[in-house]
């Protein structure tokens, strides 16, 4: 337990040495007597805000998963069970400015519950075994505080927005794809039409109407549905200042759950881990995107030559690939030559006012900010 | 005004207020504030450009009101202040300038603490415990608010009786136990001695013009034992009708004794009310061997004993100690002094007869005095309201006609026919120290108790002392209750406003010798002091052992309870959100235990994993039972078997799986 003296009790302790030099000079001991009302008041903070923070406990959510610029919803439990009164409580993470949450005050031997306040800016996972209980109870002149290693985490998702999804390819049938194939097929939303029965089809695929005209049995068939596949390739290097990767990992998910939207299968490959897919079907919730992105650190020289070359092999040959990075060298350009050469479907997208000069023909360009893909062409 | 913040900005204003003499600036300090506060209602503002202006206008006008007769400019920056004070309360103060207010209040308080010395600083002390406290948690509460991002009105959390209890103890504490220093004796005050209450001769010469001859209001308190006639005047020269001090007396200075030699000497203390009426003059009650004090500066002894000094000040607590020389030596009297000290009007034929006739038989010149003290005091009545005496012959009229009268009259008439005797008298003015307090121990001396006698100078004996004057018919009767108000007064002064180093280191050696007494009676009595430290500690073990398992075992439980509850609630909200998933809800209206019910009939499957879940969950939210860490992790263990199972069941969120709301119709 760490306890200090706050602003206000520096200015009073300060204030009883100029009352004590006072009494000195006007040799007034009774001087002495208001110091000894500031010397109890401290006394009494001091030992009221430490046994606040022995006894006071914290019951947090085991997780709790919000994105970037939101505030948690769940309720904390704060109990004391103590015989006074207990206040001015104040719960922060570890290097944070602003608190979780602030209590004013409790009634003794009671429980409440209350919602954290802090909105939370940054994406990222916020353990809660770096907690940390403050207070300075009654009369603010002394602030105890006591770390708290609680069970469970705040994982902060990062903020999706909407963006159109990248060009896809390899596309194929897929129960639910929302691209429609040239083929028809026995099942799917859209119907095509009728042709006769062949052997082997299933007798609930008879269209009865059209049977009934005498032409014999007819069956009913639908529009393909096909899904397409993209594979991203997330550079996890940090970039020029520290938003632009989280800007990077926005725009990442903001792409990825555009594609789920539109049906497509997502292949991702993070750069810290060149040789690791990781793949999410249609239609999926992507919550374990979104959690993956959140915990994504950045890593220096994580994008090289041979890395992304190798993320690009670990990538199906039919996908295409979307390539969201922090920033654009010669070196990209020429991986992204060689894959152009062999005919696969290249996006890159880029923070905003990087310079796209040198790139092989074929590549979709845009770029992002913060909240938003820009400018594609 | 309901702020505490406000109530002790009050407080603040009114010690600036009672810096000036009387209560007036500090009713008008109130009243300002006041209305202030009533302005602020009204939404009257004034510019906060002003505010500067007011303060440096406060401090000017303090400082000139300061120099008028009897006022100190000393508090001008308070002055300044309290009109800031008032300024600041008609708008709304940021956090920063509350402070402000607030450690400008303590240091008007700290002004207070040097001026305000009397029974008038228990009340400021008092408030200022009360409401110190109370101004810092409202400070705090509302800074605190101020930032939370939610304002909610609630009240200042209540301070425990228990909590001004602790300051009050600390107060006592840290006044008792902090380092005094350089601290001496209190601030000097700014009045000085003035004319306006009267003088020690006037009263005495004529009681019944003053009107404090029959005052009780106590002059000084003196504390010794064996206490004589306190001398302030001698009185050597007549002129027919009123005796004069010694004008032509040369002051010499005080012979002191080295001070290894003083606890052999009878010791006076004295402390003094009101310095006004001593007029320079130390009242003594015989030859002074040492003498040391604060508020006055060069003490000079006269040729009759007296003590005068320079110049004398009134401070909060004006004390001073002399010790007696038991052998004073005795100087001879000149014989120019002899002849002023025998100087006396004419004896007529009938005064000379009266004179022989009570001197009849003696010869030696001390029986003739006291034989002369020993005839008034049995055959002439005390009388304060007697006539006025004649102003041609007023002896004879004393004593043959009269008779009566107050101590000066015998004192005068006494030294007269003792000079006509060739004896060399003089009248001394000072002080019967007759009451002593029942409370205090200490002699209470007041105006009535104001005294004239006389002192005849005998070659062989020196200076003796003839009381001439016949006892008061009504004297002090017992007890009464501004004995026990000096009583009061005097403790207050003596063992708090001046409690100084030295007091401060008494009293601690004082505590070691007790501690010491205490150690060697508790070795002389072992076996008995054993039992009982025995028998306290037990009691105090058993006392905090009852409080303990009245107070804290219940409530520790129900916090361990409460954490329990929190984990297995979330246990099952996670339970249910899988299960939501895969499209299967749990309907308001369903328990638990129904939800399980109805997993066991449609979902087999699952019912294995959320078995325990709902059961961990009922247990410990309404059976109270607290939640282990081995039961932790089953449930975990059973949360990710369920996900695994939920994921794979085929059409999980298709239209064709049933809600459970949907089978419970069903059922």
């Amino acid at each position: 337990m760490k306890t200090r003296l706050t602003k206000t009790g520096w200015l009073f302790l300060w204030g009883a040495v100029l009352l004590y030099l006072a009494s000195l000079t006007s040799q007034s001991s009774l001087l002495i007597l208001l110091v000894g009302i500031f010397a109890g008041c401290a006394a009494t903070n001091l030992v009221t805000a430490r046994r606040i923070g022995r006894e006071v406990r914290i019951g947090a959510p085991m997780s709790e998963c919000i994105p970037e610029g939101g505030r948690l919803l769940q309720s904390w439990r704060v109990t004391a069970p103590l015989k006074i009164a207990a206040g001015f409580l104040e719960v922060t993470q570890k290097d944070a400015v602003e608190p979780l949450f602030r209590i004013p005050q409790i009634p003794a031997g009671t429980v409440i519950n209350t919602v954290p306040t802090r909105f939370f800016k940054q994406r990222g996972a916020y353990p809660h075994d770096h907690l940390r209980l403050t207070s300075s109870f009654p009369f603010g002149l002394f602030c105890c505080s006591i770390p708290l290693s609680l069970p469970g985490e705040i994982l902060v998702v990062p903020a999706i927005y909407p963006a159109e999804c990248p060009p896809a390819s390899g596309f194929e049938p897929m129960l639910g794809g929302k691209f429609k194939g040239q083929r028809r097929s026995e099942s799917g939303a859209e119907f095509a039409g009728i042709r006769p029965f062949r052997p082997g089809d299933p007798v609930k695929q008879i269209h009865w109407k059209s049977s009934s005209k005498g032409t014999g049995l007819m069956v009913k068939t639908f529009d393909e549905e096909l899904s397409g596949r993209i594979g991203f390739i997330l550079d996890c290097d940090p970039g020029s200042h520290s938003s632009e990767f989280d800007n990077t990992v926005r725009a990442a998910g903001s792409l990825m759950f555009a594609a789920l939207d539109k049906g497509h299968h997502v292949e991702l490959v993070c750069m810290i881990d060149p040789e690791t897919v990781s793949i999410t079907p249609p239609f999926a919730d992507g919550e374990e995107i979104l959690r993956g992105l959140a915990r994504l650190q950045p890593k220096v020289g994580s994008m090289s030559k041979e890395h992304l070359e190798m993320a690009g092999s670990r990538l199906s040959n039919k996908t295409s690939i979307c390539l969201v990075l922090t920033r654009l060298t010669p070196e990209i350009i020429e991986v992204l030559g060689g894959w152009i050469g062999k005919r696969r479907r290249v996006s890159v997208y880029a923070p905003e006012n990087t310079h796209m000069e040198g790139l092989p023909r074929g590549v979709n360009v845009a770029w992002f900010g913060k909240d938003r893909i820009t400018d594609r062409t | 005004m309901k702020s505490a913040r406000n109530q002790f900005i009050l407080l603040g204003i009114i010690c600036q207020g009672l810096t000036w003499d009387g209560y007036a600036v500090a009713a008008a300090s109130v009243g300002l504030w006041m209305l202030s506060l009533r302005l602020a209602r009204i939404a009257f503002l004034i510019p906060q450009a002003f505010e500067p202006v007011a303060l440096v206008g406060g401090c000017l006008a303090g400082y000139w009101l300061g120099t008028l007769p009897g006022q100190t400019s000393h508090f001008f920056i308070g002055h300044g202040i309290t009109c800031l004070q008032a300024l600041r309360a008609m708008r709304p103060l940021n956090s920063r300038e509350k402070l402000f207010s607030l450690v400008a209040a303590c240091v008007q308080l700290g002004v207070g603490c040097t001026v305000i010395l009397d029974f008038r600083f228990v009340f400021v002390i008092l408030a200022a415990v009360f409401l110190i406290p109370r101004s810092l948690v409202e400070l705090q509460r509302e800074s605190f608010l101020t930032s939370a991002p939610e304002k909610a009105p609630s009240p200042s959390p209540p301070l425990s009786w228990a909590a001004y209890a602790s300051i009050f103890f600390t107060m006592i504490v840290v006044f008792v136990g902090f380092p005094r220093a350089a601290i001496g004796s209190p601030l000097q005050n700014r009045r000085n001695p003035g004319a306006s209450e009267g003088s020690l001769v006037d009263s005495i010469l004529d009681p019944t013009r003053s009107g404090l001859a029959q005052s009780g209001k106590t002059i000084f308190q003196i504390e010794g034992k064996n206490l004589g006639l306190l001398r302030s005047f001698a009185l050597v020269d007549f002129d027919g009708t009123r005796w004069f001090p010694d004008t032509r007396a040369s002051l010499k200075g005080l012979r002191f004794v080295p001070t290894n030699d003083l606890p052999k000497l009878e010791h006076r203390r004295v402390r003094v009310k009101e310095v006004a009426f001593l007029g320079r003059v130390l009242p003594t009650d015989g030859p002074v061997s040492f003498l040391t004090g604060k508020f006055f500066r060069r003490p000079l002894q006269n040729f009759h004993g007296i003590i005068e000094c320079d110049s004398m000040w009134n401070t909060a607590n004006n004390v001073y100690e002399f010790w007696l020389n038991p052998q004073p030596h005795t100087d001879l009297i000149s014989q120019g002094l002899k002849s002023r000290l025998t100087q006396h009007p004419e004896v007529s034929p009938r005064l000379r007869a009266w004179l022989d006739a009570r001197i009849d038989g003696t010869t030696s010149p001390i029986q003739q005095a006291s034989k002369l003290e020993a005839y008034f005091r049995e055959n002439f009545t005390y009388d304060i309201g007697a006539p006025v005496l004649k102003r041609l012959n007023t002896l004879e009229e004393f004593l043959f006609d009269q008779r009566r009268g107050h101590c000066e009259r015998y004192a005068s008439a006494l030294a007269l026919l003792l000079r006509m005797q060739g004896i060399p008298t003089r009248i001394v003015v000072g002080y019967l120290a007759n009451s002593q307090s029942w409370f205090s121990g200490w002699h209470n001396i007041r105006f009535k108790d104001a005294h004239a006698w006389t002192e005849a100078f005998f070659p062989d004996v020196g200076w003796v002392q003839l009381d001439a004057t016949p006892r008061s018919r009504d004297p002090s009767t017992g007890i009464e209750v501004r004995d026990f108000v000096d009583a009061l007064d005097l403790a207050w002064f003596m063992n708090v406003v001046s409690f100084d180093g030295a007091m401060q280191r008494d009293f601690f050696s004082g505590a070691a010798q007790l501690a010491e007494r205490s150690g060697a009676w508790i070795s002389q009595h072992r076996t008995d002091s054993t039992t009982v430290l025995l028998a306290v500690l037990g009691a105090i073990v058993v006392g905090w052992t009852f409080v303990s398992s009245r107070n804290r075992v219940p409530r520790q439980e129900s916090a361990t309870r409460s954490d329990s509850d929190l984990r297995a609630s979330h246990y099952y909200g996670q339970m249910l959100q899988i299960l939501h998933r895969s499209g299967v809800s749990r309907m308001p209206s369903q328990t638990p235990r129904e939800l399980q019910e109805t997993i066991d009939a449609h979902y087999p499957a699952w019912a294995g994993n959320t078995a325990p879940l709902t059961k961990s969950f009922c247990e410990t939210r309404y059976g109270g039972r607290s939640l282990s860490g081995s039961e932790e992790a089953v449930l975990r263990t059973a949360l990710a078997r369920l996900k695994e199972t939920a994921a794979t069941k085929p059409g999980r969120s298709g239209p064709g799986s049933p809600e459970v709301g949907a089978l419970d119709k069903s059922c």
